[in-house]
């Protein structure tokens, strides 16, 4: 994929975080009965089931943002072919089982996977 | 005592110069000098003091003396500046002389710039098109508008000061660096050029435009005006965009007939 390609993923990703982040802030600070009600068992309970999608999509941002700008990062600072082609197979890896171990995370909470 | 009139009119200043040696046990070091400076002086001035009277193995790069050859780039105090614009009256009574940053040291202030001057070669500094040998007897026409598109950066006079500022070229030795991306965004923006796909692919590569991280010191030392960061940052507008920039330009005109007949006649 060429450097262009994934820099606008990044800043696509970047925005797509920044809004589904305030909305999650949002979500915490404002929805019936204020922070402390929001963080309670049941109230956290029914948020992943209602904006299960949400925390898919918002996973999918946050682990292609991170691991690619922490890719950028890493070539930025050291250079040679074969350090560049280890760095990105590992943040692809890196990257595949954050989204992974993230999903199932949420299946469970979505009570698909037990 | 009475004092002459040439020290009545000048000032001591210490000039502490960068030194390096390869074959010298000791191979870096800085020696300080007293220059006593005369107003309008310039640093360029003061170098050649300490080379003619006080130490004859003192080296440095210079020629046209006038800010045209780009050869007597420095860090003075900290900053990029050419030795022969910069006026001594604006350095203050004690001055630190290093040889530019990010490229491999000769000789005291002389440094190696073929790894600079590959990166400019690099992103084909010239203009690319496709029907000059079917057009051999047309000419390429450019409306004042055209030109003012690139005249900005086709200032550069490649005397790597923004190459030597620029902190991601301190990290990164692959990387493009500021003075061959702006030049390759003058040959993009050139309504005569053809080549933006072919220069779009070397600069938008893991050392390329992305690895801009915007500080701003090119610009901010460039002692010509250019701005290297708004280069790069058009460079990148027009990377991810993809289109639009990559139309066709326009065929050469065919040559005026009634000034061939006047130049012939």
């Amino acid at each position: 994929m060429k450097e262009s390609t994934l820099m606008l993923l990044q800043y696509l990703t970047g925005v797509g975080i920044l809004i589904l982040g305030a909305f999650h802030f949002a979500l915490l600070s404002f929805a019936g009965g204020g922070y402390s009600n929001a963080i309670s068992f049941a109230s956290v309970l029914s948020v992943y089931m209602s904006f299960g999608l949400v925390f898919e999509l918002f996973l999918v941002f946050l682990t292609f943002h991170i691991f690619n700008g922490f890719r950028k990062i890493l070539v930025e600072i050291y250079q040679g072919a074969l350090y560049q082609k280890t760095v990105t197979w590992l943040m692809i890896v890196a990257g595949a089982a954050t989204f992974l171990w993230g999903t199932r995370t949420i299946l469970i909470f979505l009570g698909v996977l037990h | 005592m009475q004092r002459t009139e040439f020290e009545e009119r000048t000032e001591n200043v210490s000039v502490k110069v960068f030194r390096y040696d390869s074959s010298s046990i000791k191979k870096a070091k800085f020696d300080t000098f007293i220059v006593p400076v005369k107003k309008g002086m310039t640093l360029l001035e003061s170098l050649l003091y300490i080379k003619e009277r006080l130490d004859p193995s003192f080296t440095f790069r210079y020629s046209c003396r006038m800010g045209i050859c780009g050869s007597c780039g420095l860090v003075v105090n900290g900053k990029e500046k050419l030795a022969c614009k910069t006026q001594m009256e604006t350095l203050g009574k004690s001055i630190e002389v290093r040889p530019l940053n990010n490229m491999p040291l000769i000789r005291d202030l002389v440094v190696d710039f073929s790894s600079f001057l590959e990166k400019h070669k690099k992103v084909k500094p010239y203009i690319i098109r496709e029907d000059v040998d079917k057009n051999p007897d047309r000419e390429f026409k450019q409306l004042p508008e055209e030109v003012n598109n690139y005249l900005i950066f086709a200032d550069c006079i490649k005397c790597g000061l923004c190459y030597s500022a620029c902190p991601t070229n301190a990290t990164d030795e692959l990387y493009l660096g500021p003075q061959a991306l702006t030049q390759a965004y003058r040959f993009i923006a050139d309504s005569r050029d053809d080549g933006q796909m072919v220069r779009m692919n070397i600069v938008d590569t893991n050392h390329g435009i992305w690895n801009c991280h915007f500080a701003g010191s090119c610009t901010d030392v460039c002692p010509k005006g250019v701005d290297p960061a708004f280069a790069i940052q058009q460079l990148k507008t027009l990377a991810i965009r993809k289109s639009g920039f990559l139309k066709k330009k326009r065929p050469a005109a065919p040559i005026d007939k009634r000034r061939e007949i006047a130049e012939h006649s």
